[in-house]
């Protein structure tokens, strides 16, 4: 009724802070709403896939101890020889054993066509057990054949008849092109390059000799296929597990989605990062104009307005501009998804293809969130709208300026948070505390912030008003008059920095932190590597044909696979203590690894002895891909985990216990005779040019290498953080053009007596400039150090080296956020310049 | 010496266009006093705001010495504000971030210029202000205020003075003193004041009185005393009630 009325003509009145407000929001539910429909989209377009995989398939065998059967999950362990046993099942017409592994297309240059990883697969003859379905050509037949992805196909030009060049754990060889495959509708399964071989080649290409991943098998028509599950799980026994084809697709979304669930939570941090911000951005908005509208409310108190309805007033504003804000938002999150999806593809990390999924949850979410974020930040200013009385600011001469002193309660809270946080984060063995105690410091410094504007902004203001004069030094005294907009601005900005800020500070500490670690234990000169989780392997005879070169003294092979302890799931390497030191010194800070001579043995990285609950001398039964589960004693700790990982076994057990496709070499480092280096690395190279899937480096850039994947994730998540930047540049945005706003009588003072347009622009950049400077500042000081608590409590406290700081961050966020900030000076200026003097003159 | 011929001035657009002023000549001689009467919505701070280049006009010409002001471009128009004219308010003439000091030289700060400190001296002595310098706007009364308003006025030495109700939001006693020391800028300084009042006591204080009424200079009193003043302006009320009725009629039979 009348108070509606009001409302609507009160947002009607002030557009730029409808608009601001309405613009977090949808900034926010953007990121929120890109964040869940990406996820979403992922995760159908896998669920799709799996169930195209799994469409004609009766029942699938695999090892029942979670071994096998995908390159996400380690090599082949089944028997060949369990194929006959499934086909001779009563009710199976048809079953065939899997076959998975390493096989990556080259291009035309040699190089590998996917970062991610290659999967090569056997195409079995029955078409009901075809992972794949063919979309272009034949299936491949004979020892010479593939078909190949259709994905990689159109990249790299291929049709039947096409002579394509693959990568494989034995070298490179060339096969002929009979057609092209996909995944249901899909071109590709995760972002991965697939080649397809027939039964017989597989085995011998992908190595996994007399292994396979799977058997899967077609039931007679009629058969339920929980009968059939129920048939083969009697014949096989209870080492393996049987599942029917609906269960098996549900298992592929499992372990794929697992990989991808770290994409999610990093989107959701990011959008959960973005809410934060606008929630402050709204609050700032609404108490800098609850300030600016007290006349209009006291009066509403004097002509008979309630309290509540006041309170109702703000809150009814509030939830309409979130309403918006939502409404437009969503569809622009639409738009962003398309965004991250490229800019995924351009990291390197292509997205499962797949339809677009828009969820109802999404939808409610973004609906719940944009309202929500704007009421929950309008709710202060509410409480002080109705806490306005009717006459006290009619008479009182409103001079704008706002108290620096904290209230009881911000200042008995805000110093012992600041404190414990720091000795929480400080003195923490685990990311919680130290996270907590991060979020402890952030909380008090805001509380604080009023109080700290005069200090901080010191700096900056005399540095303004020495480079522009007196319109600096009024922009300077602007600001502090106005303590807590300010702080409420740069305080704004200030998380969106900080938050960058500690993910670039952790991500530079634990890389300098891996980098360091390579240094200090790599002997050898030269390492040739595949990339972690690829799946690629080399074959042993590449150590031995390395070793063989003049001038390489000798030539190790590191072969790594996957073992099961207790509630937990690792890799281990193979190795012999005896020759090991003169490649790498692990740094064992307990026990000896000559003890590793010793059958049933292992050492472990301090750190993950530390996280799992595992001590010296320790007892820990492990389960191997063959050969059952054995209790192997802890013989050694260790440091330095980045070139060997995290978890080594004698060479004897390795080779007892790991399928053939095991065996396969993740990593060879080759030392050389002395001085020898630089031609020996010739012939190295020349050897491993077989090998595209291996990486030769130095030890200098072996210790960049060993960081990359990790850095990959970081530059990521930095970019997608960026991202908040913006709401922080429009929290200057909107508390510059509503200061101008405020102060329009001012500024038409100024004009008067004889101000230009430039004083004038001059004086709201030197605002900006001094808002923005403080902010990032104020964010990078609060982001650095807490990254680097994070990055040590995420390392249990053993950060050796000195806080890193992130170069490249400071190089480009930092002057991004200035050059942004000042074009967000632009708009408010043109403004205020625009106004006229006397319209500013008569301005209430 | 400031001349205006024939100045006209409307506000609005057709069909609620408002003539504010219609067709004024005046000629303000240098280092006099003058005030502009009338009853609200006279016109009276329209003509201000046209005399010193803060508004522009319709028709008609403004001169301030040789200087043709309705004629400049805007950034000159800045300048000459800047320079060659001071201003004082009814109300909010200083910036609150500022010292009463730093107000008092604010357009000169605006260049970098330094004042001189021998006119700053005397202007602050001449308006009682030397142990206000520090003091902010709002530990000010309204009656400092005024006084700095009108230091930073002076402080340039300008051409002309324009005054808009200086003394609306003072007391009796703090308005006379107002007055007084604009009467002293005047007869020390050789300053030229035009200044808005409702109040013939003011006007009485001044060398000569306009009179406005609905957007025309309708009398010119020299030498005013309060009375005359008064006298002058009961008969324009009488006036403005003929001149309403005839509007009237006017609009009826259009
Ligand atoms: N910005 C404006 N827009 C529309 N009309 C205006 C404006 N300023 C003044 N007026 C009108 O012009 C006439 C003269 O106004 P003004 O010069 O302020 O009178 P005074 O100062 O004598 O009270 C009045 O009718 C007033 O309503
Ligand atoms: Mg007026």
């Amino acid at each position: 009724m009348r108070i509606v009325t009001v409302l609507r003509r009160g947002v009607a009145a002030r557009k730029a802070r409808g608009l601001a407000t309405a613009g977090a929001v949808a900034a926010a539910v953007a990121f929120l709403a890109s964040s869940y429909i990406l996820t979403d989209t992922v995760n159908a377009g896998i669920k799709q896939q799996a169930d195209a995989a799994t469409a004609g398939v009766s029942a699938v065998v695999t090892d029942a101890r979670g071994f096998g059967g995908s390159v996400l999950t380690g090599a082949p362990t089944l028997p060949v020889s369990l194929v006959s046993k499934v086909r001779a099942v009563p009710g199976v017409v048809a079953a065939e054993g899997i076959v998975e592994g390493y096989a990556m297309p080259l291009d035309q240059h040699g190089h590998p066509t996917s970062g991610l990883g290659g999967l090569g697969l056997s195409i079995p003859a029955d078409p009901r057990l075809r992972l794949v379905n063919l979309q272009s050509g034949s299936w491949p037949q004979g020892p010479d054949e593939a078909v190949v992805d259709a994905g990689t196909a159109q990249s790299l030009h291929l049709a039947a008849g096409s002579t394509l060049h693959v990568a494989l754990a034995g070298g490179v060889r060339a096969f002929s092109v009979t057609g092209t495959v996909g995944f249901g509708g899909a071109q590709n399964i995760a972002g991965l390059s697939v080649v397809g071989f027939d039964q017989a080649t597989a085995g011998t290409v992908l190595g996994s000799g007399d292994t396979v991943a799977a058997v899967e098998a077609v039931g007679a028509g009629g058969i339920d296929p929980t009968v059939l599950q129920a048939r083969i799980t009697k014949a096989v026994g209870g080492d393996y597990t049987v599942r029917t084809g609906a269960q098996q697709a549900a298992q592929l979304v499992t372990q794929v989605g697992s990989v991808t669930s770290t994409i999610g939570a990093v989107l959701q941090v990011f959008a959960v990062v973005s809410v934060v911000v606008a929630a402050l951005l709204i609050a700032n908005i609404f108490a800098v104009t609850v300030a600016q509208r007290t006349r209009e409310l006291a009066l509403l108190r004097c002509v008979g307005a309630g309290r509540l309805q006041l309170a109702r007033l703000v809150l009814a504003e509030a939830s309409l501009t979130g309403l918006v804000g939502a409404l437009v938002g969503l569809p622009i999150g639409l738009a962003v998804t398309v965004g991250l999806r490229w800019g995924f593809d351009h990291f390197g990390l292509p997205l499962p293809a797949g339809p677009t999924v828009i969820a109802a949850r999404t939808v409610v979410l973004c609906f719940v969130v944009g309202p929500g974020i704007s009421i929950v930040a309008a709710a202060s200013a509410a409480r002080r709208a109705s806490r306005s009385r009717p006459l006290a600011a009619l008479s009182a001469v409103a001079t704008g300026d706002q108290n620096s002193r904290l209230s009881w309660w911000r200042r008995v809270i805000s110093v012992p948070a600041v404190l414990g946080g720091a000795a929480l984060a400080a003195g923490a063995q685990g990311v919680a505390p130290a996270g907590l105690g991060s979020i402890l410091i952030l909380f008090g410094v805001g509380l604080a912030a009023p109080a700290l504007v005069r200090p901080l902004t010191a700096g900056p203001r005399a540095l303004v008003a020495s480079v522009s004069g007196f319109c600096g030094r009024l922009a300077g005294r602007q600001m502090t008059r106005e303590p807590r907009r300010v702080a409420g601005t740069a305080g704004t900005l200030a998380v969106a920095v900080a938050t960058v800020s500690i993910v670039a500070a952790m991500a530079a500490s634990l890389v300098s932190n891996s980098e360091l670690d390579v240094r200090r234990s790599l002997h050898a000169e030269l390492v040739a590597s595949t990339t972690p989780g690829s799946g690629a392997t080399l074959d042993p005879g590449a150590a031995r044909r390395l070793a063989a070169l003049p001038g390489v003294a000798h030539a190790t092979g590191l072969s790594c696979g996957i073992f099961k302890a207790p509630g937990d799931s690792e890799k281990a390497c193979g190795v012999d203590p005896a020759t090991l030191s003169a490649d790498v010194d692990p740094g064992v800070t307990a026990g000896r690894l000559a003890d590793l001579a010793a059958p049933d043995t292992m050492a472990v990285n301090a750190l993950a002895a530390q996280r799992d609950g595992w001590h010296l001398g320790q007892r820990i039964p492990i389960t191997s891909p063959i050969g059952g589960t054995r209790p192997v004693r802890i013989v050694a700790l260790y440091d330095n985990e980045q070139v060997l990982g995290a978890f080594l076994i004698p060479e004897s057990d390795y080779l007892r216990e790991y399928p053939p496709q095991d065996q396969g070499l993740d990593e060879i480092l080759i030392r050389t005779e002395p001085g020898q280096t630089g031609p020996a690395r010739q012939g190295v190279a020349a050897v491993l040019a077989g090998y595209p899937q291996a990486a030769l480096d130095d030890r200098a850039s072996f210790a960049v290498r060993a960081a990359q994947g990790f850095q990959l994730l970081a530059t990521i998540m930095t970019a997608l953080l960026a991202l908040s930047l913006l709401i922080g540049i429009l929290a200057v945005l909107t508390s510059l053009a509503l200061s101008v706003l405020e102060r329009t009588r001012e500024i038409g003072l100024l004009r008067a007596v004889g101000a230009e347009a430039s004083h004038i622009r001059t004086l709201i950049r030197g605002e900006a400039l001094v808002t923005v400077a403080t902010g990032t500042a104020a964010g990078v000081l609060l982001g650095l150090p807490i990254g680097w608590l994070l990055a040590r409590a995420v390392l249990n406290g053993h950060l050796p080296g000195p806080p890193s700081i992130p170069v490249p961050l400071l190089a480009v966020v930092v002057p991004a956020a200035f050059v942004t900030g000042l074009l967000a000076a632009v708009a408010p200026a043109r403004r205020a310049v625009r106004i006229g003097v006397l319209q500013a003159l008569r301005a209430e | 010496m400031i001349a205006a011929t024939g100045l006209a001035k409307s506000y609005g657009a057709e069909p609620n266009r408002v003539p504010a002023l219609r067709g004024v000549d005046v000629a303000i001689p240098k280092g006099t006093f003058t005030a502009v009467m009338g009853p609200s919505g006279s016109g009276k701070s329209t003509l201000l705001h046209c005399l010193s280049g803060l508004d522009t006009v319709d028709a008609g010409t403004v001169r301030i010495g040789d200087t043709e002001i309705t004629a400049l471009p805007e950034r000159a128009l800045t300048r000459l504000r800047r320079e060659r004219i001071g201003f004082v308010f009814q109300a909010f003439n200083l910036l609150p971030t500022l010292t009463a000091g730093e107000n008092i030289v604010l357009p000169l700060e605006l260049t970098g210029r330094r004042p001189d400190p021998e006119h700053f001296d005397a202007v602050v002595t001449l308006l009682g202000l030397a142990d206000r310098l520090e003091h902010r706007p709002a530990q000010l009364s309204g009656g400092q205020a005024q006084r700095v308003a009108m230091a930073r006025a002076l402080i340039t030495g300008p051409d002309v003075v324009f005054a808009d109700e200086p003394t609306g939001n003072l007391d009796r006693r703090t308005g006379r003193e107002l007055l007084d020391l604009l009467r002293r800028s005047v007869d020390e300084l050789g300053q030229t004041v035009v200044m808005v009042t409702h109040d013939p006591a003011a006007a009485a204080r001044t060398d000569r009185v306009l009179l406005l009424a609905d957007g025309r200079v309708v009398d010119d009193v020299a030498e005013p005393s309060g009375a005359e003043v008064l006298r002058r302006l009961d008969e324009l009320d009488g006036d403005e009630n003929t001149n309403q009725s005839t509007d009237a009629t006017e609009s009826v039979s259009r």
